[in-house]
């Protein structure tokens, strides 16, 4: 894409309006909330709002305990109040750990099963409002695996109310669809995962079923910025109750390395089914074999089979260079996922990848049980 | 309704299928192109491996390179010999002579301490790939 293209995508973008990034967007679909609805995050993740926690305790698990006795709460009595985290009005606390047990089969290789206890995931946030809904102080921070990671710390100023907003500091670059599976093929050659965050500024506005987002960061991954290019990243959604569409652009100036991406996703729900779909290409430029486009797509349908019971069914394609043949893959999977009471969920997953048949890797099935907690 | 949700289907599903690998070496690069062959030199390593596989969008390609790890052609040999991580100053990617005590070697074995076994997610490196990696730095890792 010429320049005057990723700044057109970039202007299309912030002249719409974005659909945020969240860790369950399906859960936005199904409800017809936006991202901002249920995260402190505008664009979704990490700590949940007041509403989002309050949400999550009462319309996600399948049964409830009463909180101060661990006692089950009969069916009509009145609803325990929640654990949202909040200290008082302007100090509140979240947390999400997630531990995972994964069996990994891999054809043609000696041996073939692996089994493994991953390293306990978890993040710790806090957000610190020294003047209410005005000015928000935020942290996420990556507790482990191994040392600490800073991955969000901004201060976010918004408008009276509360439309417009800027913040500062360090987050989570407003691009695409940001699902939980941070191995998702759209997420990992965009690199938008969990684990990228990037030090810069962010504007934004949430009118009506409008949302949009616009920063500018270093384009250093985080990391010591060494140029003077920087990157600039939208996202433009619109939201009704039953559907969204979104729009996001992406450059990062580097020189003779430039990176554009693109993505268009969408949301529908059809009756128990929440859908996801994404398609998202990235050119790079100044690779060893010169330019390289890859291009990636998600399919996603979420069945609520009942309160506290969801089934994933995930279909994704990735075409590593549109310019060599037969080098694409897929990766099918299947999560269910169980909330049998507040703040826990249990994930039991398959996933089976089905790439070039000289890579085993890229063949292998992957069987996963994870304990999610989270407030 | 349901029309919207066929046409979802068959736009997202378009071109899908995995591809059968002729002409491609195990990596999914093309056959004599820059990325084929393995051997434990760092030119080879860099060719095969950091190049293809590790300098991508998003990971440790460009100047948004993780942890300021950039693995690109001309900056991956600076980023890695006798460096340590910005996490962990204990843990250095790349010790010459001491392939078992070197970061990266932990990081594509999953036997790290710090962070995710790379490459994030997989589909990880197959061993006799790292154990190419293993013996160019036992040999000093030289450029």
């Amino acid at each position: 894409m010429k320049l005057p293209a990723t700044l057109a995508c970039v202007l299309f973008a912030a002249l719409l309006a974005p659909a945020a990034a969240v860790a369950e967007p399906y859960l936005a679909v199904r409800t017809g909330y936006k991202c901002m609805a249920c995260h402190v995050n505008r664009t979704g993740g990490g700590k949940r709002t007041e509403f989002g926690a309050t949400y999550g305790q009462t319309a996600l698990p399948a049964s409830r305990l009463d909180l101060e006795t661990g006692e089950a709460v009969p069916e009509g009595a009145p609803d325990p109040a929640p654990f949202t985290g909040k200290i008082n009005n302007h100090v509140g606390l979240g947390a999400d750990l997630r531990a995972n047990a994964r069996a990994t089969f891999t054809p043609n290789t000696t041996p073939s099963q692996a089994y493994a206890f991953d390293p306990v995931s978890a993040q710790v946030y806090l957000e610190v409002k020294p003047i209410v809904d005005r000015l928000t102080i935020y942290l996420d921070e990556r507790v482990s695996p191994g040392a600490a990671t800073n991955r969000e710390t901004y201060a976010m100023l918004s408008t009276k109310s509360r439309e417009w907003y800027i913040k500062a500091g360090r987050m989570f670059v407003p691009f695409g669809l940001r699902i939980e599976d941070d191995t998702a093929f759209i997420r990992t050659i965009t690199g938008t995962t969990f684990n990228s965050f990037d030090d810069g500024v962010e504007g934004g506005m949430e009118i009506g079923p409008w949302s949009a987002y616009i920063s500018m960061t270093n384009g250093a991954g985080g990391g010591t910025e060494t140029n003077r290019g920087k990157e600039i990243s939208s996202l433009v959604t619109f939201v009704q109750p039953v559907w969204r569409v979104g729009l996001s652009a992406n450059k990062n100036f580097n020189g003779d390395a430039d990176r554009e991406m693109v993505s268009v996703f969408a949301g529908l729900r059809t009756g128990i089914v929440a859908w996801l779909a994404s398609v998202v290409s990235v050119t790079d430029e100044g690779t060893p074999s010169g330019r390289v486009t890859q291009r990636a797509t998600l399919l996603e349908g979420n069945v609520e089979i009942a309160k506290g019971h969801n089934l994933k069914v995930t279909y994704e394609y990735l075409d590593p260079n549109t310019d060599v043949k037969e080098d694409q893959r897929e990766r099918y999977s299947a999560v269910y996922e169980y909330m049998p009471i507040q703040f826990t969920q249990f994930r039991l997953g398959v996933r089976k990848g089905n790439g070039i048949p000289q890579n085993n890797a890229q063949n292998a099935t992957e069987v996963f049980l994870q304990w999610h907690a989270f407030f | 309704m349901r029309g919207a949700v066929a046409i979802l289907i068959v736009v997202t599903l378009a071109g899908c299928g995995a591809g059968t690998g002729e002409g491609l070496d195990q990596n999914g690069v093309p056959f004599g192109s820059p990325g084929s062959d393995l051997s434990p030199t760092f030119a080879s390593i860099q060719a095969n491996v950091f190049g293809p596989i590790c300098a991508v969008p998003g990971c440790h390609g460009g100047a948004a390179a993780q942890q300021g790890l950039r693995l690109d052609a001309g900056f991956a040999y600076a980023n890695l010999i006798n460096v340590a991580s910005p996490r962990d100053a204990s843990q250095v990617r790349v010790i010459p002579g001491n392939p078992d005590d070197s970061f990266i070697i932990h990081k594509l074995e999953g036997t790290q301490t710090l962070g995710d076994r790379m490459p994030d997610g997989g589909p990880y490196l197959q061993q006799s790939t790292i154990d190419v990696i293993r013996l160019w730095i036992a040999n000093g890792a030289l450029q």
